[in-house]
């Protein structure tokens, strides 16, 4: 018996559309595990009322009550819920935003999706590529958990970024050098400089991949759970 | 006079809402109200080192994200007087024109829904992924990454491919073009159409167009002080209007239209005024993109610089003035103290043609104004982030 | 990576105790039973892999990443460099500098996590997870902030560090070879040296590798080879098939490992409290 296809829907909320194409560009190679419901293939409202995993981009102004509404009714309709990018799993670029910007100056407060909704799964990236989307449901249908960690933990962070990193591995001493924060900066923000990452503040998007690719700070958010 | 209101447009880059007031099928008027949150990027720059700027406007938008790199660093540059050498500005034009086809390709998808027959979607979708995943590692070897390059800085290159990387890419140019010819053969195919482009073929619609250049744009093509912008709900007095987080722009105190067919009548022999020219001329802009990246390819001299040497950010006010995929871009900024940014203002192409699209649809029938909506290739997530000028 | 309740040594296919083959590879100063080496001259000679990223001691206790593309010079870099070995940035430089698309990678079990995560996990497009074939992560305890080391060495022993031919990890003793005479520090003394980040790290065997390799004190010149997934047993049963590697059962010194991996947790969860 062929086996079901995941129904999968997509929901922007305030995103770039950066992380909305990864997913689109991933989907030719997922048609035959996957039907994802996006709006750029469809015509009309979301096709089901309820699916198997919702993968939510882009942050929550959470001065838009119908947004938090919304994504509570998501929460309904999805067993599992994916926040895919930076914006979505830890603030991101949004972190920045402060409002008081016409003609909404009242759009002054985005978080990520966590803050109004349990997450599942959250994937940092500015945003992460297609491949990844692709890996990431191989080792779910596989119902690899443990694989899979590192993304279930970081749906219960709201933060990480290369100042995060600073402050709670380099500053603490537990850096060990291996230098694998430098090559997980999309912006060149964090560099090894006498075997110790600096940062270079006005090209750090807050984008988290540092965090969560060096192995002492995945290592440390995988056992506790939490920050250190 | 009949209703058609639709909450949430699909296929279109971010949120909104269109309601078009229809008389026995043919619409009189149409409303398009952007809904997206105002995510303010620039107040989340005032203050900020002018280097952050650059990489948070990118993050405006994951489709033209090049040209808001490229449109803010020249302004910046123009603030501070910087040009960025013969290679580095050469580098930038091909970053912006792998974004512009990248766009365009996203464009074509989402217009396939309007233009193209059911049954021949799904291939659509594939040959375009094909060509967006070629065109996108063009974008990684030379800008540093297929979305947000971050090597497109202020002064020119940030870091520098090696000659190697560049032979490569050449090598590779063929198929490049081989994906892009397969794909525009899917995209005119008129057997394979809809009636909806049968209309849109039939709607002779000419218009005034801004476009400040073909390939890249330049500040001193366009007269950018003529350029206004009032909030959507002041340009239209319709109850509805109030729901909208966008400002809208004209020219001259003008309606303008701007983008592919604007560039293409204004730089080239092109003549199809129809609806329907829409999407052919967005065809012919991907089209000389990739022949001129490939240009590019070939005139870079590797001996040389590719960024400017002397880069001190101090006081200053700068425009810059780029043509991004969907039209004339337009960044102002100002520098303040140690060139921290203290004012910024962005004019983004949706914000001329939003009044355009809504006098397009008039006279169409509901479903071909729906699609034409579409073919000026709204992107609400540039257009929901801009301020009152002045 | 995984909480401390589950199973400490991770996912695994098998357990060996293995030995190089090779006299040549035996006859040079291998840390263990010099089966690492085998394996990667195997993989090397076979074409499963156009290029192996390791270590080579340079200069007392530092290693420099290094590709060797044939058996001599894997040779070279036989036995151990204890630092951490240069890091990841320069190990993709070597890479792409020479273009290799199917590297194995000998490393430490933090970077055998990094490389393992962004195998699986490409969440970049500069990720060149896609190259690498084979992550064959060393046993570990810790590796030393080795300018204080080195300083400590010259200063209490007047061991300079141009001078130490080979550093040998032994149950009791940490021993230091140079000209010609071992000086044997104790453990205790000698991990009070450790970089203070491997305190509180917690993966002993590496679990994001492909094959793991350690030693264990009651069997002296074999090396312990943990296979962790189809790709790593293929790897080491081929080794053996093809006459590169002796091949023994080695499930009876999995508890001398549990042992070792427990302390490695015990000493972290020590250290976090005092640290955090
Ligand atoms: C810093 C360090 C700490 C160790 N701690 C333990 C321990 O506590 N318990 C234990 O059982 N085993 C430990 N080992 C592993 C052990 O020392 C042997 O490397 C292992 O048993 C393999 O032996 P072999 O003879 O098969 O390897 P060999 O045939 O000698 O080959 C070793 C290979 O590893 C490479 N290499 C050496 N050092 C490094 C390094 N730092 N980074 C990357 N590659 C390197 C060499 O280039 C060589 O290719 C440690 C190794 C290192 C480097
Ligand atoms: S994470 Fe990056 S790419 Fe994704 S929506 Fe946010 S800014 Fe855009
Ligand atoms: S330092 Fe780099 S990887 Fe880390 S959060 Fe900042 S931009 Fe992202
Ligand atoms: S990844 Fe972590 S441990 Fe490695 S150098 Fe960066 S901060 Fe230090
Ligand atoms: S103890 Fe852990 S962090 Fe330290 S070198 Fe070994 S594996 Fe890496």
């Amino acid at each position: 018996m062929l086996m079901e296809k995941l129904k999968v829907l997509h929901v922007d909320f305030a995103g770039c559309e950066g992380c909305n194409v990864s997913i689109i560009r991933a989907y030719p190679k997922l048609m035959n595990e996957i039907e994802l419901d996006i709006s750029y293939l469809r015509d009309g409202p979301p096709k089901y009322d309820e699916y198997d995993v919702a993968l939510i981009t882009g942050g929550a102004c959470m001065n838009e009550p119908r947004i938090l509404e919304e994504l509570r009714e998501i929460r309904e309709k999805a067993k599992v819920i994916v926040a895919f990018g930076s914006c979505a799993s830890l603030g991101g670029i949004l972190r920045f935003a402060r409002g008081g910007q016409e003609p909404r100056p009242d759009h002054r407060n985005f978080q990520p999706i966590n803050s109004v909704i349990p997450v599942d799964y959250s994937i940092p990236g500015c945003p992460p590529t297609p491949q990844m989307l692709q890996s990431f449901f191989k080792f779910f249908m596989a119902g690899n958990e443990s694989r899979l960690r590192l993304f279930k933990v970081t749906a219960g962070l709201k933060k990480l970024s290369g100042f995060d990193l600073i402050d709670d591995i380099v500053l603490t001493g537990l850096c060990i050098g291996c230098g694998a924060c430098e090559l997980s900066c999309p912006t060149g923000a964090i560099r090894l400089v006498e075997k110790r990452p600096t940062i270079i503040q006005e090209r750090c998007i807050r984008c988290g991949t540092c965090y969560i690719r060096c192995p002492r700070a995945s290592q440390l958010i995988c056992l506790g759970g939490e920050k250190p | 006079m009949g209703e058609v209101t639709f909450d949430k447009v699909c296929r279109i880059a971010g949120e909104a809402k269109l309601i078009l007031y229809e008389e026995d099928e043919v619409v009189q008027d149409a409303l398009f109200i952007a809904t997206a949150p105002v995510r303010g990027f620039e107040k989340m720059v005032v203050g900020k080192n002018p280097l952050f700027a650059v990489e948070a406007v990118m993050r405006i938008c994951g489709l033209c994200h090049a040209s808001h790199g490229i449109a803010a660093s020249e302004a910046i540059e123009h603030a501070i007087g910087v040009t960025p050498p013969r290679n580095g500005r050469l580098m930038r034009e091909a970053l912006g024109l792998i974004n512009r086809a990248q766009s365009h390709a996203l464009l074509f998808l989402m217009v396939a829904g309007d233009l193209i027959k059911e049954e021949k979607r799904n291939d659509v979708l594939f040959k375009l992924m094909d060509f967006h995943a070629k065109i996108s590692d063009y974008l990684l070897k030379l800008g540093g990454a297929a979305t947000h390059p971050p090597n497109l800085t202020i002064g020119g290159m940030l870091s520098v491919p090696k000659w190697s990387v560049f032979n490569n890419l050449k090598a590779r140019f063929k198929d490049l073009t081989a994906s892009w010819e397969a794909t525009e053969e899917l995209l005119i195919d008129e057997d394979i159409q809809t009636e909806i482009a049968d209309e849109l073929r039939g709607a002779k619609r000419p218009f005034k167009y801004l476009a400040s250049g073909f390939f890249y744009g330049d500040r001193y093509n366009i007269e950018w002080d003529k350029v206004s912008s009032v909030p959507y709900y002041e340009f239209r007095k319709e109850e509805a209007a109030r729901e909208s987080t966008t400002l809208v722009s004209f020219y001259n105190g003008e309606k303008v239209e701007t983008g592919p067919r604007a560039r293409m009548i204004t730089y080239r022999e092109f003549r199809d005024e129809s609806l329907y020219g829409l999407h052919l001329a967005r065809i012919e802009d991907t089209r000389l993109a990739i022949q001129r990246l490939g240009e590019i390819l070939d005139e870079i001299r590797m001996e040389e610089p590719f960024r400017a040497g002397d880069i001190t950010f101090r006081p200053g006010k700068g425009v810059g003035v780029y043509e991004a995929p969907r039209g004339t871009l337009i960044h102002y900024v100002e520098l303040g103290e140690e060139g921290r940014v203290l004012k910024s203002r962005i004019v983004v192409p949706t914000m001329f043609n939003i009044p355009v699209m809504e006098e397009m649809a008039k006279g169409l029938s509901v479903k071909a104004a729906e699609a034409v909506m579409r073919l000026y290739d709204p992107c609400i997530p540039c257009t929901t982030h801009v301020v009152r000028l002045r | 990576m995984m909480p401390i309740g589950e199973n400490l040594l991770g996912q695994f296919r098998g357990v060996y105790l293995a030995r190089a083959k090779d006299e040549e590879i035996l006859k040079r100063k291998v840390a263990s039973g010099g089966a690492v080496t085998a394996l990667l001259c195997y993989a090397l000679d076979k074409g499963l892999v156009d290029g192996v990223v390791t270590s080579k001691r340079v200069k007392g206790f530092e290693g420099k990443a290094v590709v060797a593309r044939n058996k001599e010079e894997l040779l070279e870099a036989a036995g151990n460099s204890w630092s951490i070995v240069p890091f990841a940035a320069r190990i993709k430089a070597k890479i792409e500098e020479e273009d290799l698309k199917e590297v194995a990678i000998v490393c430490l079990p933090c970077q055998a996590q990094f490389f393992g995560q962004m195998r699986d996990f490409p969440i970049l497009e500069t990720d060149f997870g896609n190259r690498i074939k084979y992550i064959i992560s060393l046993f570990c305890m810790g590796t030393f902030a080795f300018e204080a080391f080195l300083n400590y060495l010259r200063v209490r022993y007047g061991v300079r560090a141009e001078n130490i031919k080979n550093i040998r990890l032994g149950r009791e003793f940490l021993e230091v070879h140079h000209n010609g005479t071992v000086l044997a520090i104790p453990l205790k003394e000698a991990f009070s040296y450790l970089q203070t980040g491997c305190l509180v790290c917690t993966d002993y065997t590496g679990l994001w590798s492909d094959v793991s390799a350690g030693f264990v004190e009651s069997e002296p010149g074999w090396t312990v080879l943990i296979t962790r997934n189809a790709r790593g047993e293929e790897l080491v049963k081929g080794a053996e098939k093809e006459g590169y590697i002796e091949l023994r059962d080695g499930s009876h010194v999995l508890g001398d490992i549990l042992k070792r991996a427990r302390e490695k947790v015990a000493r972290a969860q020590r250290n976090m409290a005092q640290l955090f």
